[in-house]
C-alpha cells in the first residue's frame, strides 16, 4: 500500500512573478526528508526553493526544467509509505574514522619542489610530541609513529598514552601506584644500562677476619674523632687499591675507545627503604685513608639520611660499591652498572661459614667471617681478565690488611 | 573685559547692517589670537614645547565674526588646521588650546593628534565635529549635519534641532579636492542648511590658487550652479566682511538652503611654523602686510567709538599678558600617562563594567531600548536566503529604532543591486531609505555628520572595490574614538558586497576584508550564512562601534547558505565563532564564501576535522580556534581573500605564538594567489580554492 503526496506551491509563494523550474535536486526513485530542498525555482528577482512536504519517496515529476510552475500546478507526487531504496541512501558518516581514499578523480596537481617537510626525518619531533614526551617522561623510542616516513605525531604519543593507562586500569583486583620521580628515574637508570651493557659477573669470597680484628681495636678511638668505621670503608680502600692494579675498570666506555680515569670517584649505594636508592659519590678516594675514607663515608651517610644530598654529591662517580648483603642477600647477580661506568662492585652479607684451610700442611676445617664480592663488568670493555684480576686482589688486599 | 576697557569705552554707534557683531569680543579675540600665534610661533616653537605650529594671521577677524552666528543649540562646525581663530570666537578656552598644541591632559585628544586638529563636544550649542587631517575631508560630514539636521526637525518634529545648520570652514586649495565637490553635490542636490566658507588666501601651501580652480576664483566659476547662494569679499575689512557673513547666514537659516561664502584673506605666516615661504615675492609679502585685518579692525573699532587706539593698545597688553599667564599654567600641566595610550580603540567598559559612552556621537547617549536579543535561535518553517534574512533584519531594526538611516547607490527605489534593500523605501519612507549621489566619499562622508547627530548610519557601498573613493572618511571614522580620545564617535553599519559570484571580475569580486581589520577602530563581520547574517547584523545595529559588514555575493542566494529565519531577537555578539563540524585529526578555520567548500571537502576526504566558521574578523574568537588547535594539533586556514597578508597570516602568527607547544605540523593555509579576482569562470574557479583544492590540502596535513 501506498500513500501519495503532491508536490505544490504554497500559496503566493511566487508573489505573483512567474517562477520556472531551475533544477529538480533530487531524480525521481530518490529519498526525501520533510522540508528537505527538492526544486530550485527561479523568479524575476531570486531563486527560490520548493521543499518536500513530507518524508518518502520521490515517484514522479510534472514540471521540467524551463517550464512554468504556478501555485495550481502539481509539480511532483511523493509516495510516504514505499520501503527504502538502499542504492540511493547516501548517510554520511561522520562519526569517527580513519582517512578515506581520494576520489580517483581529484586532478593531480604537480608536486611542488621538495620542501623540507616533503621529506620529514623520520626523527622530527614536533613541539607538540617534545612537550607530550617532557610531560610524561616517555622515552619516544618506544613508540611507534606513524606520520609521514614513520615521523612520531602528537596522535601517537597521545595514543600511546591511552594505551598505557588502559592497560593499567584493566585488572580489578590490583592497587595502582602512580610512580614517583625516583621510581621513573630509576626505571630509565635501570633500562638504560641493561640495554646498553652487556653484563656479566664473577664471584669470588674473602675471609675478613683481619679487617674485623683491625675494626675491633680502632672502632672507639674513630668515634671519638666523629667518625664512624664501617666494613664499607675496607672495601673502598681494597678497590681503590684493586682499581690501581686494573685501571681499565675504573673507565668509561667510548665508542671507539676507553677512557680510563686517573681519579677514583666512589659511589656507594644507599638505599632509602621503600622510597628507592640513590648514589652518593666519595671523591678522590685515590688519595685517601682509611680514616679520610671512613670520614667521608661518615658525612655521606648522615647527608642522605636526612636527605640534604646536593646534586654535586650523587655525580662525577667513575665506580660504584653496591653494600647489598647489608640487607642479607648472599649473593646479587647482575648488579646493574652505573652507566656511563663499566663495572660495579657488589658486597654480600657477612656471615660466619666453615671454610677448608690449609694449615701446616693439613687440611682443617675453621669458622670464618665470610662473604661473597662480585664484580659485575661491561663486556664490551672489559674480560674475565681483568675482573678476576680485580677480585684476586681486592680478596687479597682484604684477607691481607696490615693495620 | 577688564575695567580699565570698560571705562574707555564710547558710546557705540551700531551701523545698520552689522547689529549682531559683538565688537569689543571680536577685538579681544583677535588680540588674543595673535598673542597665541606669536607665543608659539616665536618662542614655544623654538623650546620644542610646541611641535606642530600653525599661525591664522589674517584669516583671524573674518573667522572670528564667522563664530558669532554660531547660536542654534544644534549647530555644527567642522573645519582644518587653521580654524583656531573660530573656536576661540565660540568661547573654547584659551588654556584648551594651548593643552592641545602643547600636548598636555585636556585639550581636544589627551596629546595623541595634533593641537589643531580640534573638537569639541557640545548638546546644547555649537560643537565643532572632529576634524580630519586630511584636507577636503570636513565637507561631507557637514553635509551629513545638516541631512540630519532636517531629519530630526522634519521626521522626528524635535525643536531642539529647529533653525540649525552645519558650516564648514576650507581654504582655496580644498576646492580641487573631492569632498569639496561632492559635498557641494550634496548640499545642492538636497538642499541642505549648510555654510560653506572658503578663504580664500592665494595659497594652499605653496600652490597658488590658480591650480585649485581656473583663475583662482571659486565663486567666479560657480556662478551658473544651481542650488547654491554664492557671496564673496574682502575678509579683512571689518565692515564688509561682518555684512556678507550675516547675510549668508540669515539666507541658509531662513530659506534652509545652500550658500557658500568666499572670503579673501591674507596669510600673513607660512604655512607652518617650518615654513619660510620662500615661494613668495616680495612685493606679495608686502601687499598681503598692508591687508592685515587687524590694523584695519582697530582703526574700524576707532572710528565707531568703540574703542579707542590706546583702548586698543592696552587691551593688546592686557591679553599678550593674559595668554602668557596661561601657558605658564599649562606648562606645569602632565602629559597623559603612556600607560593608557591603547585606550579607546573601540567602546570600553568603565570600572563598573558600564559602557563608557563617547561625549558625542552614535544612538547610545538617549539610552534606547531595543526589543528583546537573544543568542537563541527560533527557527521559522522552510528556509530563507541571506538576501532575504538580511532584508528582514533591516526591517525589523528600521521598525523599532526611529534613529536608523539605510541608503547608499541603488538602495531606495531600485532596492539594491543585489535586491536586499527591496521594499523597504515603499515601507519606511525616503527619509529613512534612500538614494544617494554617486560618490562613496559622500555616502559615508555623511554618515560621519550623521552619527555625530545622534543617527545611525547604515551607508552601503555597492561593491567592495568602490569603497576605495571612501577610503579616507572610512579610515577617519575608525580613528574617531581613538584619536579625540573618545570624546567623539561615530558609530556605523556599512555594508559592502564583494567576493566571487557565477564569474568574477578584479572590480566587483574583491574581498580584502583583510583591510578593515587592519585599520583603526572597525569591527568586521563576514557571514557564511542566512541564521549568522541575521545575529551578526543585528548586533552591529545596536553596537556602539563602526561595523563593516560584508555581503558574499554568492552566498547571499546560495543553497547551501539558506537557513530558516532564526526570529527577530536573534543576535550573535562579535568574537564568536562557530564549530561546524567537530573533530581530532585537524582544524580548518574559514569564513565568508569559503564555508560551505571546506565543509564538503570535509565530506569528500571523510577524514575527522573540526570546520570553524570565524563568522567576524575583528574582534576574532581567538580562544576557540586556540583551544581547536591545541587538541588537534594541525591547523588549515582557507580564506578568498589573497594569500599574503590575508586575515590568515594573522592567525597563523597567533597559533605559532600561543599554540607553539602544541603544533604537530606546519600552520598551512589556502587562499587565492596575490592577483585580482578574474572574469572567465573557469579562470576564476582556477585562481580561488575550491572543494577539490581544500581536499588535497586536508588530505596532505592529515599525512603529515
Amino acid at each position: 500500500m501506498s500513500k501519495t503526496v503532491d508536490i505544490t506551491l504554497e500559496d503566493a509563494q511566487t508573489e505573483g512573478t512567474t517562477a520556472t523550474v531551475a533544477e529538480w535536486l533530487k531524480k525521481v526513485g530518490d529519498r526525501v526528508r520533510k522540508d528537505e530542498p527538492i526544486i530550485e525555482l527561479e523568479t524575476d528577482k531570486v531563486m527560490m526553493e520548493v521543499t518536500a512536504p513530507a518524508e518518502g519517496i520521490l515517484t514522479a515529476i510534472h514540471v521540467e526544467v524551463g517550464e512554468t510552475a504556478s501555485e495550481n500546478k502539481i509539480l511532483g507526487t511523493i509516495d510516504t509509505e514505499a520501503g527504502s531504496n538502499p542504492s540511493n541512501e547516501v548517510v554520511k558518516d561522520l562519526t569517527k574514522s580513519a582517512p578515506k581514499e581520494t576520489k580517483t578523480d581529484l586532478p593531480q596537481k604537480n608536486t611542488p619542489a621538495a620542501g623540507p617537510l616533503d621529506h620529514p626525518p623520520s626523527k622530527f619531533k614536533s613541539p607538540a610530541v617534545r612537550r607530550l614526551l617532557l610531560q610524561h617522561n616517555l622515552n619516544p623510542d618506544h613508540i611507534p609513529g606513524t606520520g609521514k616516513n614513520n615521523r612520531l605525531t602528537s596522535r601517537d604519543v597521545k595514543a600511546f598514552l591511552d594505551q598505557t593507562e588502559s592497560d593499567r586500569t584493566q585488572s580489578g583486583d590490583s592497587q595502582f601506584i602512580k610512580h614517583t620521580h625516583m621510581r621513573r628515574k630509576i626505571a630509565e637508570h635501570m633500562q638504560h644500562s641493561v640495554q646498553t651493557a652487556p653484563h656479566v659477573t664473577a664471584v669470588f669470597d674473602v675471609d675478613l677476619s683481619r679487617i674485623m680484628a683491625h675494626r675491633t681495636q680502632h672502632k672507639k678511638s674513630y668515634e671519638q674523632r666523629g667518625i664512624k668505621l664501617t666494613f664499607t670503608a675496607y672495601f673502598i680502600a681494597a678497590a681503590v687499591s684493586a682499581l690501581r692494579h686494573q685501571p681499565k675498570i675504573n673507565a668509561r666506555f667510548h665508542e671507539d675507545g676507553l677512557e680510563v680515569f686517573n681519579h677514583m670517584n666512589i659511589g656507594i649505594g644507599t638505599a632509602l627503604g621503600d622510597d628507592g636508592l640513590i648514589v652518593p659519590v666519595l671523591k678522590h678516594c685515590e688519595n685517601k685513608t682509611l680514616e679520610h675514607i671512613a670520614q667521608g663515608l661518615t658525612e655521606m651517610t648522615d647527608k642522605a639520611r636526612t636527605g640534604s644530598l646536593q646534586q654535586s654529591d650523587v655525580q662525577g662517580g667513575t665506580f660504584t660499591i653496591s653494600n647489598h648483603g647489608v640487607s642479607g642477600s648472599l649473593v646479587a647477580t647482575p648488579i646493574i652498572i652505573n652507566q656511563p661506568q663499566v663495572a660495579i662492585l657488589g658486597l654480600g652479607k657477612i656471615e660466619k661459614r666453615p671454610v677448608v684451610k690449609t694449615i701446616d700442611g693439613e687440611d682443617a676445617l675453621v669458622i670464618k667471617p665470610m662473604c661473597y664480592v662480585s664484580l659485575t663488568i661491561d663486556h664490551r670493555a672489559l674480560d674475565a681478565y681483568h675482573t678476576n684480576d680485580f677480585l684476586s686482589h681486592f680478596k687479597d688486599f682484604i684477607e691481607n690488611w696490615e693495620a | 573685559m577688564s575695567p580699565l576697557s570698560i571705562n574707555l569705552i564710547m558710546h557705540a554707534q551700531k551701523t545698520q547692517t552689522i547689529s549682531h557683531v559683538d565688537w569689543l569680543h571680536t577685538a579681544k579675540t583677535l588680540l588674543t589670537s595673535r598673542a597665541l600665534d606669536d607665543l608659539e610661533e616665536y618662542d614655544l616653537v623654538k623650546q620644542k614645547k610646541v611641535l606642530y605650529q600653525f599661525s591664522a594671521r589674517g584669516h583671524d577677524m573674518a573667522q572670528i565674526l564667522l563664530g558669532q552666528i554660531l547660536t542654534a543649540q544644534k549647530d555644527a562646525v567642522s573645519g582644518y588646521y587653521r580654524s583656531r581663530p573660530l573656536l576661540l570666537s565660540m568661547g573654547i578656552e584659551v588654556e584648551q588650546c594651548l593643552q592641545a598644541s602643547m600636548m598636555r591632559q585636556g585639550g581636544f585628544s589627551d596629546g595623541r593628534d595634533i593641537g589643531v586638529v580640534f573638537n569639541q563636544p557640545n548638546h546644547d550649542g555649537a560643537c565643532v565635529l572632529p576634524m580630519s587631517g586630511g584636507v577636503g575631508a570636513q565637507y561631507t560630514p557637514i553635509a551629513g549635519w545638516a541631512q540630519a539636521v532636517e531629519y530630526h526637525r522634519n521626521h522626528l518634529n524635535n525643536s531642539d534641532w529647529n533653525d540649525a545648520i552645519g558650516l564648514v570652514l576650507g581654504g582655496d586649495g580644498s576646492v580641487a579636492t573631492n569632498g569639496f565637490w561632492s559635498a557641494l553635490t550634496l548640499a545642492s542636490t538636497l538642499s541642505l542648511p549648510m555654510f560653506f566658507y572658503i578663504e580664500d588666501n592665494g595659497y594652499g601651501i605653496s600652490v597658488p590658487s590658480s591650480f585649485q580652480t581656473p583663475g583662482g576664483n571659486i565663486v567666479s566659476n560657480l556662478e551658473s550652479f544651481k542650488g547654491i547662494k554664492l557671496f564673496s569679499g574682502d575678509g579683512t575689512q571689518p565692515q564688509v566682511a561682518a555684512d556678507l557673513i550675516q547675510q549668508a547666514n540669515d539666507y541658509i537659516r531662513t530659506e534652509r538652503k545652500p550658500a557658500l561664502l568666499r572670503l579673501t584673506v591674507p596669510r600673513l605666516n607660512g604655512h607652518s611654523a617650518q615654513d619660510t615661504q620662500s615661494y613668495k615675492s616680495e612685493e606679495r609679502i608686502k601687499f598681503e602686510q598692508q591687508h592685515d585685518p587687524l590694523p584695519k579692525l582697530k582703526a574700524f573699532l576707532h572710528r565707531q567709538n568703540i574703542l579707542t587706539a590706546d583702548a586698543w593698545d592696552k587691551l593688546a597688553q592686557e591679553t599678550k599678558d593674559a595668554v602668557y599667564h596661561v601657558y605658564q599654567k599649562v606648562d606645569q600641566q602632565a602629559h597623559a600617562d603612556p600607560k593608557t595610550i591603547t585606550r579607546h580603540a573601540f567602546s570600553e567598559q568603565d570600572e563598573h563594567g558600564n559602557e563608557a559612552l563617547q561625549q558625542q556621537g552614535g544612538i547610545h547617549l538617549n539610552k534606547p531600548t531595543f526589543p528583546p536579543s537573544s543568542e537563541e535561535v527560533v527557527a521559522e518553517s522552510g528556509r530563507a536566503n541571506m538576501v532575504t534574512a538580511i532584508r528582514r533584519t533591516l526591517d525589523y531594526e528600521l521598525t523599532h529604532n526611529d534613529k536608523m538611516l539605510v541608503f547608499g547607490e541603488d538602495v531606495g527605489a531600485k532596492g539594491g543591486v543585489h535586491a536586499v534593500t527591496l521594499g523597504l523605501q515603499d515601507k519606511h519612507g525616503d527619509q529613512r531609505v534612500f538614494d544617494t549621489s554617486l560618490s562613496e566619499e559622500g555616502i559615508i562622508g555623511r554618515s560621519v555628520g550623521m552619527a555625530l547627530a545622534g543617527l545611525l548610519p547604515v551607508p552601503e557601498i555597492q561593491f567592495r572595490k568602490y569603497a576605495d573613493p571612501a577610503e579616507e572618511q572610512l579610515n577617519d571614522t575608525g580613528t574617531m574614538r581613538w584619536r579625540t580620545n573618545n570624546r567623539f564617535a561615530a558609530p556605523m553599519v556599512v555594508r559592502m558586497a564583494g567576493g566571487y559570484f557565477g564569474c568574477g571580475d578584479p572590480w566587483h569580486s574583491q574581498c580584502a576584508e583583510v583591510k578593515w581589520v587592519h585599520a583603526i577602530g572597525w569591527q568586521v563581520a563576514m557571514p557564511s550564512n542566512a541564521e549568522d547574517a541575521v545575529g551578526l547584523l543585528r548586533y552591529a545595529l545596536r553596537d556602539n562601534n563602526p561595523t563593516i559588514f560584508f555581503e558574499h555575493r554568492k552566498m547571499l542566494d546560495h543553497s547551501w547558505a539558506r537557513r530558516p529565519y532564526p526570529g527577530d531577537q536573534y543576535m550573535i555578539p562579535f568574537g564568536k565563532a562557530k564549530t561546524i563540524t567537530e573533530g581530532d585529526r585537524l582544524t580548518i578555520v574559514s569564513w565568508g564564501g569559503m564555508v560551505h567548500m571546506c565543509q564538503d571537502a570535509i565530506d569528500q576526504t571523510g577524514v575527522n576535522a573540526e570546520l570553524i566558521d570565524l563568522r567576524t574578523l575583528r574582534p576574532w574568537d581567538k580562544q576557540a580556534v586556540l583551544d581547536s588547535v591545541k587538541k588537534t594539533g594541525r591547523c588549515l586556514i582557507v580564506h578568498e581573500d589573497n594569500i599574503s597578508a590575508g586575515f590568515g597570516a594573522e592567525i597563523a602568527a597567533v597559533l605559532a605564538k600561543e599554540a607553539f607547544f602544541y603544533l604537530d605540523a606546519p600552520i598551512e593555509r589556502l587562499a587565492t594567489a596575490d592577483i585580482g579576482n578574474p572574469h572567465d569562470p573557469q579562470l576564476m574557479a582556477a585562481a580561488l580554492p575550491n572543494t577539490d583544492t581544500i581536499a588535497e590540502k586536508i588530505i596532505e596535513l592529515d599525512k603529515i
